[in-house]
């Protein structure tokens, strides 16, 4: 085996799982605290991609400032989501039944039905992205791999990201409740913690995470089709089980395991047939996803139920 | 409480709003389906609807030979004038009005044996449904009975006429099916007009050969039918000219990130890229090989680099890219060329074509799809009169003996398949934000940049 196209994947395979694994951060989030699978977790993150191409493209906006523009975008998102969406199912409940939960699936199902055809309206199936847009030199060279700084920016912005999310659910006091509320919601509310305004506040910051992320999804496939959200989606899910429900390290460290697994097996693979090579790598992470439920339901970081 | 009342509200403002935009979007987006279901269902009534324009007006206006003619040929075939194709439909339509035209009023009728026979053509919209196309043609062929028949647009709906066409025995002529495995079938009475999918990149690695014999090649390529074919043909010739291909990937359909790909294909020292699929993804391909600072001396790239917006998005990445075409605006094959190759020359010159197709078209210009469907019937017209006959079987055993020179390039057809194998499929390059013909030498407008200088030395 060629050593440096095992570098090569290896490489590619971890800044694109460090993507991967910030764009599921706002899943486990409404998941572990709320009970809430967003089945519109593509969708929300093209939302980004789209905020911060209209701002390049229409108004001639940095793609930085798309990209604060998009975390914006996401927050006011997230709070209209909840209020429209959520509150009336999982707001005044104490505990959330099986009962509840399909019905918030639900409510994010016809949402993200009604955003990707929305999508497919307003920007239709071409690709949008950035152009030649790049921060300063377009490549630089490590480890015997040429990567874009387009995609250097993507991964620095996200580990940051998460490094704040983990400090604020970890150190302060809203982060606490957000932590209390997702352990034992009665509890909770018991000790004088206010259950609506923390799933308020989930909601935005799930969806507005996951908004901001899409702007790194964008920087690293450099074009967004509608069609990206079916194959971000189902790896969020498998990044989420995998991470453990709720954990925001879990969900990082997940996804750099998926994109890692993703890479080598795409050199594997493609020692014997370079044809099937990408659709056999992409499976291993649903492969996992199955060994995982089979063997440690509660994911690496998970607590045990 | 309070909050519950209003948040009543904005549930249901938000419902109201979601559900006026699904509405819209099922509204926007379903058109097509609708109308496939409307159509079957109201079969008798769309299909009783034909429809022989040009034609009649061709007779009246044809004074010069007013009492010459001994009959009509009806050349028979669906256009998509609805659906996914229409677009192509509309210049493939006006590309047969030309032909027709210049067939009836300036070849003066298409000559068989002693008698002089004036063309017409019926037709039928397929809507882009190839469900459609077998019961359109039977009833061309039985109801109609048109001598000759044209295949309609693109690869899969030819594959649904062939079989009709063959049942029949009646010559077929495909302009818009570059697909090689139609060809495979054992059919008979099936011949191209076009390049076949397999020779799309041919004329790309023979310019490179030209110029650059030591060139090291990086194959990558979509994942799907169309490409894979074109890749396959481009990997022939590669060999055939003693270049090395030094790395081959397919890639997934859909693919945007080749970080990867790319990684390891300048490691293998690969200095010529070939290949592509779609636009989405050529275009993702060329834009990430320029970001990644790839030294290039050649790039070749199916489909994308023709529509006007890789230039768009890619700037100055699109100078020094190569594309293959079937024609374009500005081909210079013209009778002195067909001359030098002794070769005989039919139908109207480049400029003359242009010419007609504005007033056929009402002002617009033709493209590939337009000089495709002229092409076809110029082929069909030469093959009837050096058959001197009517019948199919005689027109097919012709066709193997044509070898011309049209405005669209040479056409010649393999005798055994009924592939084309005359025409070469024309390099275009991107130079200094224009689009010039570079490739072959008789049809070229300008000289090909080779080694491409903003990818190379950078």
């Amino acid at each position: 085996m060629d050593v440096s196209i095992l570098a090569i994947n290896l490489v590619n395979g971890l800044l694109w799982g460090i993507i991967l694994g910030f764009a599921a951060v706002g899943l486990t989030l409404l998941w572990g605290v709320m009970k809430v699978v967003n089945l519109a977790q593509g969708e929300v993150i093209l939302m980004g991609s789209y905020v911060a191409i209209i701002l390049f493209t229409q108004y001639g906006l940095s793609p930085l400032v798309g990209g604060l523009v998009a975390l914006l975008v996401g927050l006011v998102a997230g709070f209209l989501i909840y209020w429209a969406l959520l509150h009336k199912l999982v707001g005044k409940v104490e505990k959330i039944t099986l009962k509840i939960e399909m019905s918030t699936l639900l409510a994010m199902f016809a949402l993200s039905i009604a955003l990707l055809n929305f999508y497919y309206y307003s920007f239709g199936s071409e690709p949008r992205g950035f152009g030649l847009w790049n921060l300063g030199l377009p490549f630089i060279r490590v480890l015997g791999t040429t990567i874009r700084t387009n995609i250097l920016l993507a991964d620095a912005l996200a580990l940051i990201s998460v490094a704040v999310v983990y400090l604020f659910l970890d150190r302060t006091i809203l982060g606490k409740s957000i932590r209390a509320v997702m352990q034992d919601a009665q509890a909770a509310s018991l000790v004088g913690i206010n259950p609506v305004k923390i799933k308020l506040l989930t909601t935005v910051l799930g969806i507005g995470l996951t908004v901001f992320s899409g702007f790194m999804v964008l920087l690293f496939e450099a074009s967004v089709t509608p069609e990206i959200a079916h194959k971000y989606a189902p790896l969020s899910f498998v990044v989420v089980v995998l991470g453990g429900l709720g954990s925001v390290v879990g969900s990082l460290v997940a996804g750099i395991i998926i994109g890692i697994i993703y890479g080598l097996s795409k050199v594997v693979v493609s020692l014997f047939n370079p044809r099937i090579s990408d659709p056999v790598a992409l499976s291993t992470a649903f492969i996992v996803l199955i060994l995982i439920l089979l063997f440690k339901p509660e994911g690496i970081f998970g607590r045990k139920r | 409480m309070r909050r519950y009342g209003v948040s009543k509200y904005v549930t249901a403002i938000a419902f109201l709003v979601i559900g006026l935009i699904v509405g819209a979007v099922i509204a926007m987006s379903s058109p097509g389906q609708v109308v496939t279901t409307t159509v079957t269902q109201s079969k008798v009534v769309t299909v009783t609807k034909t429809i022989t324009p040009a034609a009649p007006k061709t007779t009246t206006q044809t004074t010069q030979k007013p009492t010459g003619f001994a009959g009509t040929i009806y050349i028979g075939t669906t256009i998509s004038l609805k659906g996914k194709f229409a677009h192509e439909g509309e210049y493939a339509l006006n590309g047969f009005k030309v032909a027709i035209k210049w067939l009836n009023e300036v070849h003066g009728g298409i000559k068989v044996g002693d008698k002089v026979y004036k063309v017409e053509l019926k037709y039928y919209d397929d809507e882009s449904s190839s469900q459609r196309v077998p019961e359109l043609y039977s009833k061309l062929i039985t109801e109609d009975k048109v001598n000759f028949l044209l295949a309609p647009y693109s690869s899969g709906l030819t594959k649904a006429a062939a079989p009709v066409a063959e049942q029949n025995k009646i010559v077929m002529v495909s302009h818009g099916g570059a697909s090689d495995s139609i060809f495979k079938q054992g059919y008979k009475y099936v011949v191209q007009t076009l390049s076949p999918a397999s020779t799309y990149l041919r004329s790309v690695v023979d310019l490179i050969a030209e110029k650059d014999p030591n060139a090291k090649v990086a194959l990558i390529y979509e994942n799907a039918a169309f490409a894979a074919t074109v890749a396959q043909g481009a990997k022939d010739e590669i060999q055939k000219k003693g270049l090395k291909l030094v790395y081959e990937k397919p890639y997934e359909k859909g693919a945007t990130e080749f970080g990867s790909i790319i990684n390891e294909a300048m490691a293998a020292g690969a200095d010529v890229l070939l290949g592509g699929g779609h636009f989405a993804d050529g275009t993702a391909l060329v834009q990430q090989a320029w970001q990644l600072g790839w030294k290039l001396k050649g790039i070749g790239i199916i489909v994308a680099p023709a529509l006007a917006e890789f230039k768009e998005q890619l700037k100055e990445a699109a100078d020094g890219v190569m594309y293959p075409a079937q024609w374009e605006i500005g081909v210079k094959y013209s009778p002195e060329a067909a001359k030098k190759l002794g070769i005989e020359w039919f139908g109207p010159t480049n400029e003359e074509y242009i010419q007609m197709y504005k007033e056929v078209s009402g002002g617009g210009t033709p493209d590939y799809h337009a000089a495709e469907a002229t092409a076809a019937i110029l082929h069909l017209a030469k093959a009837i009169e050096v058959a001197g006959s009517l019948d199919s079987d005689a027109v097919r055993a012709a066709f193997n003996k044509v070898d011309i020179m049209t405005f669209f390039g040479r056409l010649k057809v393999d005798p055994a398949t009924g592939l084309q194998i005359g025409h070469q499929m024309v390099v275009v390059q991107w130079q200094s934000g224009e689009k010039k013909i570079v490739y072959p030498p008789e049809a070229a407008q300008a000289s090909p940049i080779y080694p491409a200088e903003n990818w190379y030395k950078r």
